[in-house]
């Protein structure tokens, strides 16, 4: 425990213990690495990584996702019980996104040639009954 | 240290205890963890409320790669960077000025907090001409998709190149016209059922034709209807996929969801700025900007993931 002349003078709230304070270098760098970031995934879409371009995109955005969350809302320095919350919370997405892909190919038979990938243009001026219009 | 012991333990009896703890609460710091409990709390149902939308958009964009592909590039990319640059740079002030509310440094939070709402009203003044530019040009949702012109006409273009496009449009369509009077003068009906885009099809589909009348032309420009493999197009060769319509109605509704996130976080911005104008806020008592501040800084999360989404597609 600290003296309590703290209690009187301006201090820093760590030394109170309310919550950690963020230095400047800490909050201009994030924020440097971030705006870095963001030209990076801008350029990375003009090259051409096949079917990895997505990929690239959204390691970038979690990166950047990361660096906000742990530096600008002090989740690195937070209770671990905040952070707990928020991976919880992200797993639950992750679960919701996942399930929802698993039948994403199942209805092509269903849709008119031409209108989504694999389906051959072949079906062409045979719609079949069940087509969408 | 007895003095101190006092100081936390009396403050049911009043002079001593701070006047922004709460009574239910024993400690600040105990009020502190709760606010902040409650305000992650919060933030998950966010994340959850916008993971539905990021679900329908894997969806589509799953079925339907192409009409992302497509209409994307109706959106202004520069434009979106700086929007994501100008929400970053609001990220920064607020965290920044969570930091100095900490410190107690009442004007430097009063400026970072006007800052960052300036930076609210740069964000939303880009997303307005964005906005205004598609609904000028029938870029829109559902029914009202009746776009003006092919993406890449508007932006980014300067007119020889766009004149340029125009005259290789007219050209193809005059020599594909040739091409199918050629053909159906050799073909002499269509087969049954045979209702979509003769140019394209009428060879494949017929048994009478005369192939020696295909010229090389045409069968030169059926096979540049697609990109050119191992570069990115900024414009879209060939017809326009069917149901683009569907990219704006999930573009609209999640940058709209968002752009409201953005007006509500400025709302509660502009209530932390009066407070701490009066000087409310100082080492012992910073849980609202905190708390407001995390607001922002998810507002900004959820950006960081739409801008690749919707405007870096390849």
């Amino acid at each position: 425990m600290s003296d309590h002349a703290a209690e009187s003078s301006p201090t820093p709230a760590e030394e109170h213990g309310l919550a950690h304070v963020m230095p400047v270098k800490i909050l201009v760098g994030v924020f440097a690495a971030l705006i870095a970031l963001t030209v990076i995934t801008v350029g990375s879409s003009y090259l051409d990584f096949g079917p990895y371009n997505l990929l690239v995109a959204m390691i970038i955005a979690f990166v950047k996702g990361s660096l906000v969350c742990m530096f600008f809302m002090h989740l690195w320095y937070d209770s671990k019980f905040n952070l707990f919350i928020f991976m919880s919370c992200l797993a639950f997405v992750v679960l919701f996104i996942s399930l929802a892909m698993t039948d994403t190919h199942q209805y092509h038979n269903s849709v008119r040639g031409g209108q989504a990938p694999n389906v051959p243009a072949a079906t062409y001026g045979e719609a079949p009954p069940a087509a969408k219009p | 240290m007895s003095t101190a012991a006092e100081t936390h333990d009396d403050h049911h009896d009043g002079h001593q205890d701070p006047y922004h703890l709460a009574h239910h609460f024993d400690t600040p710091q105990q009020q502190f963890d709760a606010g902040k409990l409650g305000i992650w709390l919060f933030l998950t149902t966010e994340i959850l409320l916008f993971s539905g939308l990021f679900c329908a958009y894997a969806v589509y964009r799953a079925n339907h790669p192409e009409v992302f592909e497509f209409a994307h590039l109706y959106l202004n990319k520069p434009l979106g960077a700086i929007n994501t640059v100008v929400l970053l740079f609001s990220s920064l002030t607020m965290a920044w000025g969570v930091r100095a509310a900490q410190l107690g440094q009442k004007n430097l939070l009063v400026g970072l907090l006007a800052l960052t709402i300036l930076c609210g009203f740069g964000f939303l003044g880009i997303k307005f001409v964005e906005y205004r530019v598609k609904f000028q040009n029938g870029e829109l949702w559902g029914p009202h998709y009746n776009p003006k012109e092919m993406p890449g006409a508007a932006k980014d273009e300067d007119d020889r190149a766009k004149e340029d496009r125009q005259r290789e449009a007219e050209r193809k369509k005059h020599e594909e016209a040739i091409t199918v009077a050629a053909l159906t003068n050799t073909v002499a009906t269509a087969p049954a059922g045979y209702h979509y885009d003769q140019s394209k099809y009428a060879p494949a589909s017929s048994d009478n034709v005369d192939f020696a009348s295909i010229s090389p032309e045409w069968v030169r420009q059926q096979g540049s209807d697609t990109k050119p493999p191992g570069s990115i197009a900024e414009t879209w060769h060939g017809d326009p996929p069917v149901n683009a319509q569907l990219f704006f109605s999930i573009y609209f509704v999640m940058t709209g969801l968002h752009g409201l996130h953005v007006i509500a976080g400025m709302i509660c911005i502009a209530w932390i700025l009066i407070r701490a104008t009066k000087g409310e806020f100082g080492p012992h008592y910073f849980n609202p900007v905190d708390f407001v501040g995390l607001y922002w800084h998810i507002v900004d999360l959820i950006w960081i993931f739409l801008f690749p989404l919707l405007y870096l597609i390849t």
